[in-house]
C-alpha cells in the first residue's frame, strides 16, 4: 500500500499556499455520515483517495469560483476518530471546515462543542460551518432549533446525504468562502456577520437553488 | 501445535480469546485483566482493571471486528510471555485500518492474565 502513495505531492501540505488549492476538512463524530456527505456531493466524479496507511481519505474536487478554477481537497478522517483524537496535521493550513452531526443521535450534537473547540485552537479563523445531517430520518426534527451554530456565528443547514437535500449548496457555499478566507483572511468576520444577518433570508431561498442542482426540493418549509 | 514451544501455545490462544471477545462483546474483557495491569490505548494510559474496562467499553463504535496478520511471542526472564500483534480492523463502516498491539501475560494462581496492553492504530499523520 505504501507504494499507493509514493508519489507523495498528496502528503505535501505546502500545495495548499498556492491560490488555486484550498483544502477543507470535515469534523464529527463517527457514523454521522461525513463520508456519505462527500459522497453525495460528488457523485460519480468522486474518486476518493483512501491512502490506507495514512489517517485521511481525500476527496478532490473542481470548482469554479467566479472565473477561477480552484482545486478542492477535501479531507475525511479514516475513522481514527474512534480511537485517539485527532493529530494537528489534519487542521493544517485548512481554509474551511464542515461540522457535522446526526440528528438522530443527540450526543453527536452535543459533542460539536469539543469539536469546535479543537477546531479553533487550531485554525481560529476559519470560516466553519454546522451541518445536521439525515433529517430524511424524520423530517420533524428541522422544525426544532439547534442553537449551537447560532451561538457561535455559523452557518447551519438541515442536509440529508440520503436524498441529496441541501448537500450541493451547503457545499458550494462552503467553498467560496474557503476560497474567501484564502483570498482576504482579514475580512472574514465581516463577511461572518453579514451572513448571519441574511441567515433567514437565505434559508427561504433553499428550494430554489436545490431544484438548480437537480436535487429532492424536500425542503424543511414544506413540511 | 504439539511441536510449538509452550509460550507460543499460550500466546496464540490468548490472542485468540482476546480478540474473539473483543469483537463478540468487549465488557467481558475485564476476566483477564488485574488491579495491577496497565494499557496504553492510542499513547494514553490506564491502569488497573476498572479503567481499562472503563475505557474500553466507551470506544464509539457498535461493531468491529480484527483480523490477524501476525502474531509473535516470546518467554521473558521472569516466566511471562510476551506477545506482539499486526492486524486490520474495521469499525462500523469504517475504512479498514491496520493496528499493533502488545501484552505481557502473567501466570497467576494457574490462569493467565495480562499485565501490560499496548495499543496503535498503524496510520501515519501529515507533517
Amino acid at each position: 500500500m505504501a507504494g499507493d502513495v509514493g508519489s507523495i505531492p498528496e502528503l505535501d501540505q505546502k500545495k495548499y499556499d498556492a491560490d488555486e488549492q484550498v483544502k477543507i476538512i470535515c469534523l464529527g463524530d463517527s457514523a454521522v455520515g461525513k463520508s456519505k456527505l462527500m459522497e453525495r456531493f460528488l457523485m460519480d466524479e468522486y474518486r476518493p483517495q483512501q491512502l490506507s496507511t495514512y489517517a485521511l481519505t481525500l476527496y478532490k474536487y473542481t470548482a469554479t469560483v467566479g472565473n477561477k478554477t480552484v482545486a478542492v481537497d477535501f479531507w475525511d478522517t479514516a475513522g481514527q476518530e474512534r480511537f485517539q483524537s485527532m493529530h494537528p496535521s489534519y487542521y493544517h493550513k485548512a481554509h474551511a471546515c464542515i461540522m457535522v452531526f446526526d440528528v438522530q443521535r443527540k450526543i453527536t450534537y452535543k459533542n460539536l462543542a469539543n469539536w469546535y473547540k479543537e477546531l479553533r485552537e487550531y485554525r481560529p479563523e476559519i470560516p466553519c460551518c454546522v451541518v445536521a445531517n439525515k433529517i430524511d430520518a424524520d423530517l420533524k426534527v428541522t422544525q426544532r432549533s439547534f442553537n449551537f451554530g447560532k451561538k457561535q456565528g455559523l452557518p447551519f443547514y438541515f442536509v440529508s446525504a440520503a436524498d441529496g437535500t441541501n448537500v450541493v449548496k451547503m457545499f458550494r457555499e462552503m467553498i467560496k468562502r474557503a476560497v474567501d478566507y484564502k483570498q482576504n483572511p482579514s475580512d472574514f468576520m465581516d463577511e461572518v456577520m453579514q451572513e448571519l444577518e441574511n441567515f433567514d433570508l437565505e434559508k427561504k431561498e433553499d428550494n430554489s437553488e436545490a431544484d438548480e442542482d437537480g436535487l429532492k426540493a424536500e425542503s424543511p418549509e414544506l413540511v | 501445535m504439539g511441536d510449538k514451544p509452550v509460550w507460543e501455545q499460550i500466546g496464540a490462544s490468548f490472542v485468540q480469546h482476546y480478540y474473539q471477545l473483543f469483537d463478540s462483546d468487549r465488557s467481558q474483557l475485564g476476566c483477564i485483566y488485574i488491579g495491577a495491569s496497565c494499557l496504553t490505548w492510542e499513547g494514553q494510559p490506564f491502569q488497573g482493571k476498572g479503567a481499562i474496562m472503563e475505557k474500553l467499553t466507551s470506544l464509539p463504535f457498535t461493531k468491529i471486528a480484527h483480523s490477524i496478520t501476525a502474531q509473535d511471542h516470546q518467554p521473558t526472564p521472569d516466566s511471562c510471555i510476551l506477545s506482539m500483534v499486526v492486524g486490520q480492523l474495521k469499525a462500523d463502516d469504517d475504512p479498514i485500518m491496520g493496528f499493533h498491539q502488545s501484552f505481557i501475560l502473567k501466570n497467576i494462581n494457574d490462569s493467565w492474565v495480562c499485565t501490560n496492553d499496548m495499543f496503535r492504530l498503524a496510520i501515519h499523520n501529515f507533517g
